[in-house]
């Protein structure tokens, strides 16, 4: 029994177990398939959020761990759509700004610069690109006005251009008509020029504002001896003319100080070379719009004046020598060595011998300007003590004053004068001639006469003064010419030749001293003449002068 | 209200790198061209999550047909295969990870939950080497679409390692049955 019961309880185990085994693999194979479809559904949620779409939920069947990790996706699903919806709303408000800031560029672009950005509190990246977009507008506004300004204005000068540019157009027509004729005119003149430089007898060197030559004429080339174009004028110049030393000349004329060379003699003739600055009127600095050289060739001229001098003096010598005799034979009759005369002999006799005594007085005269103008005066200094011998010639002249009225006064230097180098023949004829001019033409009784001597730089000036007629102002420009003499000296003293005074100056000229006079009519006259103080240079000529009262 | 078919952009965008593959850049041209207009606008813009009308599709599967396929529609099989390949690189290389013929068919409902918003796929049966898959509750199926649905699956099974692989259309709901179904092989 108990076997059975051992055998039925076996059975029973058996079929329990074997029960048990079939639930047991049943349980296990429903949670094999919950498991891979509850995967298999996470997998399709995982696989939409791979795609980007987000409306999706992970399910949550059990409170297991699969249900855990459906949460956790969801979560994280959640955590996804908040930061989506964060950037969303970042774009959106980027978009809103950028289009905001893309309509006040358009509206500038078209035109419109007085539109501005608006800028929020936020301060953010947009709001600084506002605020420098509203600053760029600003200024471009403000440029914009600017050059709408500048364009009016420009329109209006443009009208006014083109008004008158037509004005312009005429005028210019005109200027170009007087351009032509101008020219056609110039073409003559230069043509007449030409004409003119190439034929006339002075030779001309032009030179510019640097002191080089850049035109000879056909007779400076011809003076010059230049065949070829190509030689240096300048240089020819100054060889040939080395001996009147031209070239210290030209130096001296390009820094602006003219000179003139009255006369020098080379082969084949005697020239006069003068040296000119032509100003430049343009230039207010006062600079050389270039120089010249004339070289006038005055052969002809000086062996006329030669000729002359020669015959004037020849014809002097024979009137002289007559008048001599005349003189002589007077004397002898007037002092009634060839017997008695009657008062009215005597009369004649002495005007006779008055006659007689100016005209050798008018022939030493010519003698002397015959000789001065020459140019072949000598001179021979000698040491002498200046106020001294002024003083004897003072003293000499005494006699001149017939009336006995005149009062000389010699004012001397304060220190006694060094003796210099003096001709004492030509210093008498200068004084001499002075006090007796000062004498002739002073009034009786208002005849006073200072003779002075002082130092000046490099010179003794010596001066005369009288308290005479003086020189009527019309007549003082032509005092030193030859043969002048003004209507009150006429009028005073008939019988004068007009020589003294041409003669007188070109005696001091002779030493290289220079003459002056200051006067007024009825007041009286000073002369003034100048002598080195180094004394007068010796000079071989030919005799020298005739003092006019021997 | 019955709800409106829509197919996602995803497989829109892969029906598009299909025809340029195949036919270039100007065979895409024509096949778009035989779109209308409205189509042709939601073609220049396509984004992967976003869903579209399912006449999308199929509009472009039948200019696929005409233009590319020359009128038969197993250049569609072609376009599934393209598809699951493309996508693999993509999302599905999640579900091959269970690399077996029965597990990756197991997978199919939600893979097509993914791809369709409307249709239910049913695993009516899944043995060792064979099943039977039915496709429920989508009256506008059009068939191109069950074409493209078999070079689908096709190349996911080939994926696992099964080979002489076939699939048999024996329902379908274009031809007036209550759904489709397909009967699988593989060895």
């Amino acid at each position: 029994m108990a076997y059975k019961v051992g055998v039925i309880m076996a059975k029973k185990r058996k079929k329990e177990k074997k029960t048990l085994e079939q639930l047991c693999k049943k349980e296990k194979e429903e949670y094999e398939e919950y498991v891979e479809n509850q995967i298999t559904k996470i997998l399709g949620v995982i696989s939409n959020i791979a795609l980007g779409d987000l409306n999706v939920q992970a399910e949550r069947e059990k409170n297991d761990v699969l249900g855990a990790l459906a949460d956790g996706i969801n979560i994280m699903i959640g955590e996804i759509r908040k930061r989506e919806t964060q950037m969303q709303e970042r774009i959106n408000y980027s978009l809103k700004r950028t289009k905001e800031l893309i309509e006040i560029i358009q509206k500038a672009a078209a035109g419109d610069l007085t539109a501005s950005a608006p800028i929020s509190d936020r301060k953010d990246e947009f709001d600084a690109l506002a605020a420098g977009l509203n600053m760029m507008l600003e200024e471009m506004h403000e440029r914009d006005i600017e050059l709408k300004a500048k364009i009016k204005e420009l329109d209006k000068a443009r009208l006014i251009l083109y008004s008158l540019s037509e004005d312009i157009q005429e005028e210019k027509e005109s200027v170009e008509r007087k351009v032509r004729e101008r020219t056609a005119e110039l073409e003559q003149e230069r043509a007449k020029l030409a004409a003119v430089t190439e034929n006339m007898t002075i030779g001309a060197i032009l030179l510019d504002d640097k002191g080089k030559a850049i035109f000879a004429n056909k007779a400076a080339k011809n003076i010059l001896g230049i065949r070829d174009d190509k030689d240096d004028i300048l240089e020819i110049f100054f060889i040939k003319f080395a001996k009147a030393d031209v070239k210290k000349h030209f130096l001296e004329c390009i820094q602006g100080k003219p000179h003139k060379i009255p006369e020098v003699e080379v082969a084949p003739g005697i020239f006069e070379i003068s040296f000119l600055c032509i100003p430049d009127k343009k230039n207010h600095k006062k600079e050389f719009f270039g120089h010249l050289i004339w070289i006038k060739d005055i052969t002809p001229q000086k062996i006329l004046e030669r000729a002359k001098s020669e015959f004037v003096s020849i014809a002097s010598h024979q009137l002289r020598t007559p008048l001599t005799s005349i003189k002589l034979f007077l004397e002898m009759l007037a002092d009634e060595e060839v017997g008695k005369l009657n008062s009215l002999q005597k009369d004649y006799i002495e005007n006779i011998q008055k006659s007689s005594e100016r005209m050798i007085k008018l022939i030493n005269n010519l003698l002397n300007v015959s000789r001065l103008e020459a140019g072949t005066l000598k001179i021979e200094p000698r040491l002498m003590q200046l106020e001294d011998f002024v003083a004897t010639l003072i003293e000499e002249a005494k006699p001149l004053d017939k009336t006995g009225k005149c009062n000389v006064v010699f004012i001397k230097p304060k220190r006694k004068l060094p003796k210099i180098p003096i001709d004492p023949s030509l210093l008498r004829q200068v004084i001499y001639n002075l006090l007796a001019n000062a004498i002739q033409y002073s009034l009786p009784g208002r005849c006073n006469i200072a003779v002075k001597i002082k130092k000046e730089g490099e010179d003794y000036i010596i001066s005369v003064k009288d308290t005479g007629i003086g020189i009527p102002r019309k007549a003082q420009p032509r005092i030193f010419e030859k043969f002048f003499r003004a209507d009150n000296a006429v009028r005073l003293f008939a019988d004068g030749s007009g020589l003294g005074l041409y003669v007188i100056k070109m005696i001091v000229n002779s030493w290289g001293g220079k003459m002056t006079f200051e006067s007024e009519e009825n007041k009286g006259t000073t002369f003034y003449f100048t002598i080195p103080t180094k004394g007068m240079k010796k000079k071989k000529g030919e005799k020298g002068l005739r003092h006019w009262w021997s | 209200m019955r709800k409106k078919a829509q197919v996602r952009g995803m497989a829109l965008l892969s029906g598009l790198r299909f025809v340029e593959k195949r036919k270039g850049k100007e065979g895409l041209r024509k096949v778009l061209e035989r779109l209308d207009k409205e189509t042709q606008k939601i073609f220049s813009n396509i984004v992967i999550k976003e869903w579209y009308p399912y006449e999308t599709a199929v509009k472009f599967q039948k200019a696929l047909v005409e233009v590319i396929g020359k009128g038969k529609e197993e250049i569609l099989i072609e376009e599934g295969k393209f598809i699951a390949k493309d996508n693999t690189k993509w999302f599905l290389r999640l579900f091959l990870r269970f690399a077996t013929p029965q597990k990756i068919i197991k997978k199919w409902p939600v893979v097509w939950d993914l791809y369709y918003n409307k249709g239910k796929l049913k695993i009516t049966t899944l043995k060792e080497n064979s099943a039977v898959i039915r496709l429920l509750d989508f009256p506008e199926l059009k068939h191109t679409t069950c074409n493209s649905v078999i070079g689908w699956g096709f190349y996911s099974l080939e994926k696992t390692g099964a080979h002489n692989i076939e699939v048999k259309e024996t329902k379908c709901r274009e031809k007036g049955d209550n759904y489709s179904e397909w009967h699988i092989k593989w060895e």
